[in-house]
């Protein structure tokens, strides 16, 4: 039980740890929270790039390949699901 | 709007029409159905989403989805007039496996042109006229072992135009087809009641494009948490990915991602409930020697279910998305409520700091059943320079 409790504990130093002491990437990318999408589709109608599609489950899912990182995906979700 | 649809394609909507057919004849179907007129400034737009789902003795479930939104003019929310897209899915569940079979047809219509090689070949734009995409997914359960595999296939047919540097005009080229494939397996290996690991790779082909740019090979090497400190009220989730990702499309320093999450959902009482979700990037610099910040993502809820009604439709709920360096930093909130016998209310905002907003505000009337018509309006601000839309629309849900 001791063990369980722990490691939540230790995962949130370690993401403070790394989201505070490192230096930003230069370049960014897009991802979306499948938890958050609701499959609507608004960023597959706005993506200027063809680089989103809906997988199996109905989610969003960006190809990184193609992404050129527009950000227009991010302005049109209802759900503020990508980031 | 008629005269598009029936240019574009009688065979296909003949199709959508007989798959319909088919599964209202085979069974009683749920059904579930939206429609959407909204009038912004001097422009409409119609939206229409339809959900037949029929669930059979096999244990298989068969899922319609229809899609329409159409315009009479581009906005920067629509890049093209007409979207459609139809899905037919099958999901069956046998002793242990679970798989998904499905199939979309999008079509695009009066789009604007997009670029196709946006990097190195800006003088190439196209046209999105229809794709399909197939698809399957399976997960097989073996004891503590869980194996994942799918496939999925785009081929999107396109209208190129190449600009012409003598005429200063875009010319039209022969119609071609792009195609995507993405194919991936993950091995999750249960370590005990709370603990798994996971391996994986997905490889995506873009075959057709010169030099193989948008292909894409991934691995990647995971564990997972899920704690239950409170049974049915606390549960918090904890993960760690490394993803290796080799590509020419990839920057050196997206080669290796380190992705972190913790989530925590918890049921407060049987009104209120909340979440905290927060995931970390973090990638490395060419050499491997330097772990380098991709972005942060903090998301949080809470939901308050109003003691207002029996089937708890009534609520209010709020929330924030901080990621500073996607410059997706939002608030939200929402809330509906009976305000007399079927008379109902609703507003929503979102506020995306330093980007946009958008209020909403609904009243409608509902049916027995679940069924509802309602009358809205909408204030919103999509981007800095983008003239404000504020719309007024009416739409209706039936479920049957």
């Amino acid at each position: 039980m001791r063990f369980r409790c722990l490691l939540p504990i230790l995962m949130i130093l370690i993401l403070m740890l790394v989201a505070f002491a490192c230096r930003s990437s230069s370049g960014g990318e897009y991802n979306v929270d499948r938890s958050a999408c609701n499959g609507c589709g608004e960023c597959v109608r706005v993506c200027p790039h063809d680089a989103i599609y809906m997988d199996a489950d109905n989610k969003a899912m960006i190809d990184q390949s193609k992404c050129q990182q527009c950000g227009n995906c991010v302005l049109v979700c209802p759900q503020s699901a990508i980031h | 709007m008629w005269q598009l649809c029936i240019g574009m394609s009688t065979k296909r909507y003949t199709l959508i029409l007989l798959l319909l057919t088919v599964g209202w004849l085979c069974a009683r179907p749920s059904i579930w159905y939206n429609s959407q007129v909204v009038s912004v400034a001097d422009e409409i737009e119609w939206r229409n989403r339809l959900r037949v789902e029929q669930r059979f003795s096999s244990g298989g479930t068969l899922t319609v989805d229809d899609d329409l939104v159409w315009g009479d003019a581009i906005s920067p929310e629509r890049l093209q007039k007409l979207y459609h897209s139809m899905r037919l899915s099958w999901w069956q569940r046998f002793s242990h496996i679970e798989a998904r079979l499905g199939y979309r047809n999008t079509l695009y219509s009066g789009g604007e042109k997009i670029a196709l090689y946006p990097v190195w070949q800006p003088l190439s734009v196209y046209e999105r006229d229809l794709q399909h995409t197939g698809y399957l997914k399976a997960d097989i359960d073996f004891e503590s072992w869980r194996l994942s595999g799918y496939h999925l296939s785009k081929v999107l047919s396109i209208t190129p135009y190449e600009f012409d540097l003598q005429d200063f005009t875009l010319v039209r080229q022969a119609p071609e087809l792009q195609q995507d494939h993405f194919s991936g397996l993950r091995a999750t290996y249960q370590l005990n009641e709370d603990i798994a690991i996971s391996a994986g790779a997905n490889h995506k082909s873009n075959p057709g494009v010169a030099g193989g740019l948008f292909d894409l090979t991934t691995f990647s090497l995971g564990a997972k948490q899920n704690w239950k400190p409170i049974p049915l009220s606390l549960d918090i989730e904890t993960s760690l990915e490394w993803e290796y990702r080799d590509g020419k499309a990839i920057t050196a320093e997206r080669r290796n991602v380190l992705v972190a999450s913790i989530r925590l959902r918890h049921q407060l009482s049987p009104e209120v409930s909340g979440y905290v979700h927060y995931v970390n990037r973090t990638c490395t610099d060419p050499s491997g020697s330097e772990l380098l910040l991709l972005s942060n993502y903090l998301r949080g809820g809470v939901k308050y279910t109003l003691p207002v009604e029996p089937e708890g439709g009534s609520y209010v709920s709020g929330g924030f998305v901080y990621s500073p360096e996607n410059y997706s930093n939002a608030v939200f909130a929402e809330g509906q409520s009976k305000v007399v016998s079927r008379i109902w209310a609703g507003v929503s905002t979102m506020y995306r700091i330093k980007e946009n907003y958008k209020y909403t505000g609904k009243l409608g009337w509902r049916f027995p059943g679940a069924s509802e018509c309602h009358i809205l309006y909408s204030y919103s601000e999509l981007m800095q320079g983008v003239p404000k839309r504020s719309y007024f629309g009416a739409g209706w849900t039936w479920y049957y």
